[in-house]
């Protein structure tokens, strides 16, 4: 299998039934046109082909959607068929629109699973609710990648600190952060810039290391 | 669409990296404050674009991580003490405005218009001063003129005396004298208004009766006010105090008040004082009686010299 270097991706899930004993076709990327074309023509190779290239992508919008991994696996799972399926019936025109092609059967295939979703939740009053899920923010980390960030937020000093808190946990407006900072609205924008460059500088010294 | 062009740029196929940064349409995106078709089109354009995918999937990390960071309580809600002093110290100023510096400002103000209106009526009485002694002089020049103009009448006619013409010529003498001292007087007091008002004299001063204990040797006040001095402060000894304020009158020795100050208040250490003009106080002996609410509490001697 392909393996990630970098820790942000690890906890993304790449088992898709009958591709990933497929051979991947990385060294020679395909146009999407071509992939178009070859699924049509029922190419297992091309549908591999097609799995790997969108596959994270696609986990990763049903993630930022739904707040659950095994959602998003399930989502990233059904969206494949129902893509693979339709192309192979020629169901798109236009082939350099794969993308937004995609983009559309995926947020079909969210939209259904809520709204199953929601049905079940009526029908069992709320037991399912969060069942076996975690924290919207949990499901972009892992330990490791948590451990990581906390530690390089340490290293900030307390102004930094503050305002990371109340700009992307608390959600304060520009002008409440300013007021409780002591620093003026057009200076905010300086700080963020600042902190988030220093934050990035000291997360890849320490991943590095 | 999406915000400052975003949707147009990217309809138009012309998106760029910067356009999208510029937007923070990635953090956008994450923080969920895309509108539902701002987020589909940036959904399609991260599909196709790997360093979009990939700052989106960083940005993601960051958040969650500082949001954990947040619950967890390494991220502790802001406390003051722990925010830099610089930052501390405009957070105070903003309080420190809010509550009491436009009132303190406020007073100040008043009291500096109140002390300017001092000054300013302080210099209106002087200029009244000179404006009598100018036109005293002017009475005495118009004088002059009439009898220059009388004798030259009297010398055309020869109708006169040896005897009144002397008599005219001595009067114009006077006058002459009396025009030049004017003048003379008028000249200084002007050069003394032209000098800074600097090291005000301050004396104290006691009343009839007390002035012997205090060392004198008589029961008159002995004041040496420098040349050039425009006004000086006595401190009233031995007043009577209990009186919410008092009233200063200055007589001259026929009794004419020359200068009166009221509204008098001791001040934090008990002490009286006032502050008089040097210009009207000529050199010469002054009764001073102080006034508590009407009453007659206390009278000074005064010799200015």
């Amino acid at each position: 299998m392909y393996q990630w270097a970098d820790p942000f991706f690890d906890d993304c899930p790449r088992t898709f039934a009958g591709l990933e004993s497929l051979p991947m076709r990385q060294s020679v990327p395909l146009a999407d046109s071509d992939l178009v074309s070859s699924v049509e023509q029922g190419d297992k190779l091309a549908e591999a082909a097609l799995y790997e290239k969108y596959s994270d992508r696609l986990y990763f919008l049903a993630l930022s959607e739904l707040h659950s991994r095994e959602d998003a696996e399930d989502v990233r799972a059904e969206s494949f068929i129902r893509i693979i399926q339709a192309l192979r019936q020629g169901k798109l025109r236009k082939p350099e629109s794969l993308s937004s092609f995609i983009v559309g059967i995926a947020l079909n295939v969210i939209r259904e699973f809520r709204r199953q979703r929601l049905g079940t939740e009526s029908l069992e009053d709320n037991e399912l609710k969060g069942a076996g899920d975690a924290s919207p923010e949990e499901v972009f980390l892992d330990q490791e990648v948590s451990r990581s960030i906390t530690e390089t937020v340490k290293h900030l000093n307390p102004r930094e600190r503050a305002f990371l808190r109340m700009y992307y946990y608390e959600e304060l407006t520009v002008r409440e952060i300013a007021r409780a900072l002591g620093i003026k609205e057009e200076r905010l924008r300086l700080v963020k810039s600042r902190t988030l460059k220093k934050f990035r500088k000291l997360y890849r010294n320490r991943n590095v290391e | 669409m999406i915000q400052n062009g975003f949707a147009k740029h990217y309809v138009d196929g012309g998106m760029t990296h910067q356009q999208i940064q510029d937007n923070e349409v990635i953090e956008r995106y994450v923080r969920q404050t895309l509108t539902p078709a701002e987020r589909q089109e940036f959904q399609e354009h991260f599909f196709e674009c790997d360093e979009c995918f990939e700052q989106t999937q960083l940005t993601a990390h960051f958040i969650a991580g500082v949001r954990e960071a947040s619950e967890s309580g390494v991220l502790a809600a802001v406390q003051t003490e722990s925010i830099p002093v610089a930052t501390r110290a405009a957070a105070f100023n903003q309080w420190w405005a809010r509550s009491w510096l436009m009132p303190a400002l406020a007073a100040c103000l008043l009291l500096a218009l109140t002390l300017i209106g001092l000054w300013n009526l302080s210099l209106r009485r002087e200029n009244q001063l000179l404006a009598q002694r100018t036109g005293a002089g002017s009475a005495a020049s118009e004088r002059l003129q009439v009898l220059e103009a009388r004798i030259r009448e009297l010398d055309a006619s020869n109708s006169a005396s040896q005897e009144q013409k002397e008599s005219l010529r001595q009067e114009i003498n006077r006058l002459k004298e009396q025009l030049a001292a004017t003048e003379r007087q008028r000249e200084t007091q002007v050069a003394q208004l032209r000098q800074p008002d600097v090291n005000v004299p301050v004396r104290n001063i006691y009343p009839v009766g007390d002035v012997q204990r205090s060392g004198g040797t008589g029961e008159v006040n002995q004041l040496h006010v420098p040349r050039g001095t425009r006004t000086f402060v006595l401190i009233l000894g031995g007043y009577k105090p209990g009186y919410a304020n008092y009233r200063l009158e200055v007589r001259d020795p026929s009794g004419g008040v020359v200068a009166s100050r009221a509204g008098l208040k001791p001040d934090q250490n008990g002490e009286l004082s006032v502050l008089l003009n040097r210009t009207g106080l000529n050199r010469g002996k002054y009764r001073l009686k102080l006034f508590g609410q009407g009453q007659p509490i206390a009278e000074y001697l005064v010799q200015i010299e």
